[in-house]
Formats: structure tokens, sequence, C-alpha cells
């Protein structure tokens, strides 16, 4: 790398970053996101550390710096630059917002200094308020500003090398995923598996990190063998009375290490990725038409629906926006580790609730701006959107019924009496198709017609806040109706519960028939101007 | 063609904020005519086609399609096709699902109007590519595929923006043809393209647009014999006359 490079990487990075800045500061609503995130983050996050931070700062000036503590600060620094690093690195686009322009203008390797650049400021914006919120909490724990300084200047080299490290791993596993032959919901279904490994990894050793308390029961930095980061610190710490152990020594030259081998192992990958113009090497491409099934070709609107689920069989990234859903299955795979007999206590509860919110969150939520681009067609070939609108629905609830049903019926028949199972299964489709009305009406009230990037997938994504709405309230709506038919069954049905039936039912079928009537008589009358 | 206006409007404005993108447009396009329709970059040509079309309220004025008002698009949209300048299709989808996918839109079987959709597709060479998914298909392709959804219904009226955008001379030739061969069988065709020659060769009616206001209309001929143009003039010496300010014709002289 040439010293032209870094100047134009850095001129490539301004320019992204105060476009970056236009962009929000254009958006009032991106804007007060933004700096509420910044703000609420950064200031309540730092306060939950408060007492274990006042008190690690006044270690530091005892004479006998707390070099556990220390080393957990250190990991702290090097997870979350892993982090930035990898997930900056994943989460970009082939040819980023730089686009062929200055692809061709300047080297690659100044095109990746300067995305690298521009991505990790961005990255780590988020982390600037609560940093300085605690490094003045260990200057007001020490009462000098000296061994604040000192974690700073510990802290940097780690944190730097983390992100440089995430960075070329996660620019090895876009590589790969550019090479691999696996079809695009194999290369989805690997993420899952890793993820879910990782989340209920966690989620597993949480209980052995913490215990049964909420104090933890021991360090994390002496996760490590050889506690290598606490070592680190003693040489850090040395000005402070610590006892500079030979190890952290090395540990410091390997961090140091690290750094310009991490950059050119990056630079390498990602330069190599900016000129790779490789094809999809997974043979998604070589399909033939459809017909639509039997089973789907009575109404426009049951055909409708298989296409919808078609285009999901083909393209994973239609249905990225679930994955706030897959994490809510995730822990309960996680809940299942430590607690086996639950599969077939809450399984078959726990199966309803997500087919039901499967039916309404896969294309309801935001059933007009996930058609953003082809609203000239829907809108000049539709009298009304009520066909499309079904077949969402419909699309949806098939989806529903296979995780309600498919999974939910067989550990009902494992673990609950018949009766039960009986019920449950009579009472699914009504949860589901009323989840699937609620949820048009849901996306009828708060449409997103911009396109926003969510795990890497830039599209008009639901609102967020209508997702968090729907998922909450989706739980809550069909636990509801689960105890109910747990009373009914075990109890019989006596007078509270036939009143408690009749109230229930009349808000599920209100909120989905109205939230479906609602959807149609609103886009009905879309106009291109309330895009 | 006949007398009576596929295309009618009266007082057609649409304002966006303090900007006037059309304004007072009266129009009157008649039955099975090509209405070539021009205008430079901004004049409010694709404003004025989304109005029309029901895909943007106006303002102010009204205006009819094929007898209907274009607010009413229940009715509307039995009418009319329309191709944007973005070919409106589904990525995932195979060029033979997005037709069929375009007749289940308008509560029509496919087979109903499969000989006429294949037939266009295979006057326009696409019938071999249809069962490819449209994200491997080029702009051209795409462009194809996306006029036949758009006339493959028979519709009184098609709205074609740029329509020959992307095409080889070839395709671009036979989908001319296809355009003349629609409005020979009554169809309407109202035809948005900065391609001066296209609309000479074989537009009936041409309606100049500049800075939202018709400022000429009539057939190409006596478009180009009532501009004040030298020797041998065509239609791009008319619309360069018609629609260049005043300061700029100053500034020339």
């Amino acid at each position: 790398m040439q010293r032209s490079d870094l100047r134009d990487g850095g001129v490539l990075a301004r320019t992204e970053l105060r476009a970056q800045v236009r962009r929000i500061v254009g958006n009032r609503r991106q804007l007060i996101g933004v700096v509420v995130g910044m703000l609420s983050f950064g200031l309540f996050f730092p306060l939950t550390f408060f007492s274990p931070v006042l008190s690690f700062g006044a270690g530091l000036v005892g004479g006998d710096p707390p070099l556990a503590r220390f080393g957990t600060v250190l990991a702290a620094g090097a997870t979350i630059g892993l982090y930035f690093g990898g997930a900056t690195a994943i989460n970009q686009t082939r040819v980023g917002t730089v686009g062929p322009l200055v692809r061709t203008s300047i080297p690659p390797e100044a095109v990746v200094v300067g995305r690298f650049t521009s991505e990790t400021v961005q990255a780590v914006a988020f982390a600037v308020i609560p940093a300085i919120v605690l490094l003045g909490m260990v200057t007001v724990g020490a009462g000098s500003p000296l061994p604040a300084l000192l974690v700073v200047v510990a802290t940097l080299p780690l944190l730097l090398a983390g992100l440089l490290v995430g960075r070329t791993l996660g620019a090895s596993v876009r590589y790969l995923g550019l090479l691999s032959r696996l079809s695009a919901w194999g290369k989805a279904l690997v993420l899952i598996v890793v993820v879910g490994i990782v989340f209920v990894g966690f989620q597993a050793a949480i209980p052995a990190l913490f215990g049964e308390t909420d104090a933890p029961s021991f360090s994390l930095s002496s996760l490590l063998p050889g506690a290598p980061l606490q070592a680190y610190a003693s040489v850090v710490a040395a000005p402070l009375g610590a006892t500079p152990r030979p190890l952290g020594v090395v540990v410091l030259l390997g961090t140091l290490l690290t750094i310009p081998v991490a950059l050119a192992a990056t630079l390498r990958i990602e330069a190599a990725l900016l000129f790779d113009d490789r094809g999809d090497q997974s043979g998604d491409q070589r399909v033939g038409s459809r017909a639509v099934p039997r089973l789907l070709a009575g109404t426009p609107s049951t055909r409708i629906a298989w296409r919808y689920l078609l285009r999901t069989r083909r393209n994973p990234k239609l249905v990225s926006h679930l994955t706030m859903v897959l994490f809510g299955g995730l822990a309960f795979v996680g809940s299942l580790i430590t607690q086996p007999g639950l599969l077939t206590s809450l399984g078959p509860g726990a199966a309803v609730v997500a087919g039901a919110t499967l039916s309404g969150a896969t294309y309801c939520l935001n059933p007009m701006g996930d058609d953003r681009d082809q609203l000239p067609l829907l809108l000049t070939s539709t009298a009304s959107t009520r066909h499309l609108l079904r077949g969402r629905v419909l699309g949806g609830v098939v989806l529903g019924s296979a995780v309600a049903l498919g999974v939910g019926v067989p550990l009902g028949v494992l673990g609950d009496p018949p009766l039960r199972v009986l019920g449950r299964t009579l009472l699914t489709p009504v949860l589901l198709l009323a989840a699937a009305g609620t949820a048009l009406g849901i996306g009828a009230v708060v449409p997103k017609f911009e396109r926003s990037e969510y795990m890497n997938v830039e599209r008009a994504h639901p609102s967020t806040i209508a997702m968090l709405g729907y998922f909450f309230g989706t739980l809550a709506v069909v636990a509801t109706g689960l105890v109910l038919l747990w009373l009914t069954v075990d109890d019989g049905l006596g007078l509270v519960l036939a009143g408690g039936w009749i109230a229930y039912l009349a808000v599920i079928s209100t909120t989905g028939v109205g939230g479906y009537v609602y959807a149609v008589r609103k886009f009905d009358r879309l106009t291109l101007d309330d895009v | 063609m006949t007398g009576s206006p596929a295309i009618a409007t009266d007082g057609l404005t649409k304002r966006y904020g303090e900007t006037t993108a059309v304004a007072d447009l009266a129009l009157q396009v008649p039955t099975g005519v090509v209405y070539g329709f021009l205008g430079p970059n901004g004049a409010g040509k694709t404003t004025t086609m989304r109005m029309l079309t029901g895909l943007v309220e106006p303002s102010d004025g009204r205006a009819e399609v094929a007898g209907i008002d274009s607010d009413d698009r229940r009715r509307l949209v039995d009418q009319i096709g329309l191709l944007p300048e973005e070919p409106p299709l589904y990525e995932e989808l195979t060029g033979r699902e997005q037709l069929s996918f375009a007749a289940d839109l308008r509560d029509i079987p496919f087979e109903q109007v499969a000989d006429r959709a294949l037939g266009l597709c295979d006057d326009l060479g696409l019938r071999e590519d249809l069962d490819r998914r449209i994200d491997g298909y080029s702009k051209g392709m795409r462009q194809k595929t996306a006029f036949v959804q758009a006339v493959q219904h028979d519709p009184a009226v098609v709205f074609l923006d740029e329509p020959t955008s992307g095409l080889d001379p070839r395709a671009a030739k036979t989908l001319r043809e296809l355009i003349v061969g629609l409005a020979a069988e009554d169809t309407t065709v109202f035809l948005s393209t900065h391609i001066l020659p296209v609309v000479e060769e074989i537009a009936d009616e041409v309606g100049v647009l500049h800075d939202g206001s018709l400022v000429a209309e009539g057939p190409p001929g006596e478009l180009i014999g009532s501009t004040e143009t030298e020797g041998d003039a065509d239609l791009e010496d008319a619309f360069l006359a018609l629609t260049s300010d005043p300061e700029e014709v100053y500034a020339a002289e």
C-alpha cells in the first residue's frame, strides 16, 4: 500500500461520512431516532455498571490495581472490536455505496481503506458516548484522570486489533459465500445454525457464569487459558503499582503485531472481493417456470399466495425481517438445553405462537411497501387490492400452519391429553387468520416505503415498532387463548369461561377482520403521492 | 380511428408544494391513434401519465380515459395497460410466471390471455427465455416482458413510457410495428419517448409539453410545418423550436 492510497482512502471516507450525516440530518425521523438511540444507550447503558466502575476506578489508584476486572475491560474492548469489524465486513453490499465510479478511479486498496474507515467510524460512533461516560465514572472513582487515560491507552490496541481481525474474518465469510455452491436458502440455513449455536451457547453459559445470583461467579477475562489479558493489564498498569508479568509483554507485542498483519489480510481479501465479478455459483438461477399446484389454483388470491411462497422459496432475503422471530425461537431452544421437559410441556403452545406470528409477519406487516417497485403494475391492474392482500394472508397462513400444526400437533400428541390437542388444533386456524388480518391492519397504519438495510438486505422492511408490537401482541393474545383452552379442557366450560371465550373470540375476530377491511380500504385509495 | 376521445382532460393540474408539475392541461386523444407525448426532461410527462392512469391524484381539473374518470380506479384498470419507465417486475419469478401473475391481478385466468401474450413474446423473440428467472434478464428482455404484461389483456388504452429503452435495433423495430398494430386494432397508444424519429414514424398525433403546459398539438407533419424552421425540417427541429426558453433563443441570437 502506498501513501497515496491512504490519502485517497481518507478522501473517500470523508465523502461517505459527509453523505451519511447529510442523509440522517435531512430525514427528521431518522435524525430523532439516531439522537434518541445514541443518548439513551450512551447514558443508560453505563449506569447499569455504575457501582463496579466506580470501585474499579478507586482500585486503580489503591496501589494494587484489580487486574481481573481490568482484564474484563480489555476483553470487552477486543470483543467490541471483533464484533464491529465482523459486522461491518459482512453487512456491506459488494460494491458498497462507493459505486463503480470510485471503484475504477482509485486503487482497490484505497477503496478498502476508505470503506473500512467510514464504516468503522459509523459503527463505533454509537460506542463513543457510553465510553466517555464510563471513563468519566472511572475518573470519579479514581479521583484523577490519569487511570482513565491509562485504560484508554491499554484498550485502544486491543480494540483496533479486534476491529481488523473481525474485518478479516467477516471478509473471509463473504468470500466463502461467494465461492460457495450452496443455494440462497442453504447459506441462510448455515447462518441460522451458526448464529443459533452462538446464541444458544451464550444462553446456556450464562447460568455457569452468574450462578443463581446476579453477581458474577468468576471474571470474564479468566475464561481465556493463562489469563493473558490480566497479564497484559499487569504490564499497562505497572505505573499504578502492578507487577508486570512476562506473558503480558508477549500479549502486548502480539497485539501490536496483529494490527499490520490483519490489515494486510483484510486489504488483500476485500480488494479481491471488490473486483470479483463471479456470478451466482449456487445454481439458483437454473429453474423453470412452476405451475400453480392444484391445491392453490382455485382463485386469484390462492394463485397470488403461491407466487409469494415461490418467490420466498427462491429468495430468502424477502423474509429477512423474520430474524426477530428466529431469535425468539432460539431463546426457546436455549431454554430446552437446560430444561428438556419444556419440549412437550411448552413446545406445542410455543409452536402455535410461532405459527401465528409467522402467518402475519411473513407477508402482511408491510404489504404494499414490500411491493414498492411494482406499485405501478399493482395499482393499474387491480380493481381492488383485496386479491393481493388475501393472497398475502393465505401465503402467511400456509407457512404459519406448517409450524403451528406441523410441529405443534406431533409435540402435543407426545405430552398432552387428546382433548387438549384437538382443541388447540381447532383454535389454531382461527388464531392464524386473526393474526394475519391484524398484521395487515398494522401494515396499513404504518406502511414503510423507504428502503433501509437490515440483516444485509436493502428493501422496504416493515416498521420496527410495528414488528415489535405485533410480535409481543401475538405472544400475549395467543397465550391467552391457550390458557382459556387449557382451563376449558381441564375444568369444563363454566359461565365465566364461556364469557371469557366470547370476549376473546370477539376481540381477535374484530382485530383480524377489522385489520383486513381497513387495509383494503386504505390501499384501494393508495397513490404514488403517498409513497 | 374513430372520433370519440380515448383520453380527454380538462384543466388537469398537478402541484407539488410550490412547484406546478402540470398546469391546466387540456388533451383530446382520439380512439385508435398513436399519440406521441413529447417534452424535455422535467416537463411533466410522467406526472401526466400517472394522473391519467390513476397513480397520482390531480390537484385540479379532471381526466377521462376510455370514458372513465381517472379517479375511478376500480373501473379504469380494466381499460388500461401501463409500461412505466422502470419495468415493474418481480426478480424471483420467471417471465411466464410474471405474465401469469399480472393476469391474476386482473382476475383473468392466464389461459384466457395466453395466446395473445405468447404471440407477442414470439414477435419480440422472448419465447425461449420465458422460463428463465427475471433476475437473469437483460434490460431489453425486461422491457419486452413489461410490454407484453401491459398489453396482454387487450386494453382500450395503453400508456408506454420510453418503450424502446434498452432494446436492440431489431427488437425496437418489432416493437414499433407492434405499437402500430395495436392502434390498427383500435387500441389507443399514449407514447412518451425522447426518441423523436420513433414518434415521427409511428405517431398519428403529437403533443408537446413544456414546463407543465401543452405548447403544441397535432399530426407530426403539421407540427413540423407550423414551426419556423429552415429547409428540410423534421420533428426534432420542431421540438427544439417549441421547447426552447426565450432566454436561450435570445442568447443564441
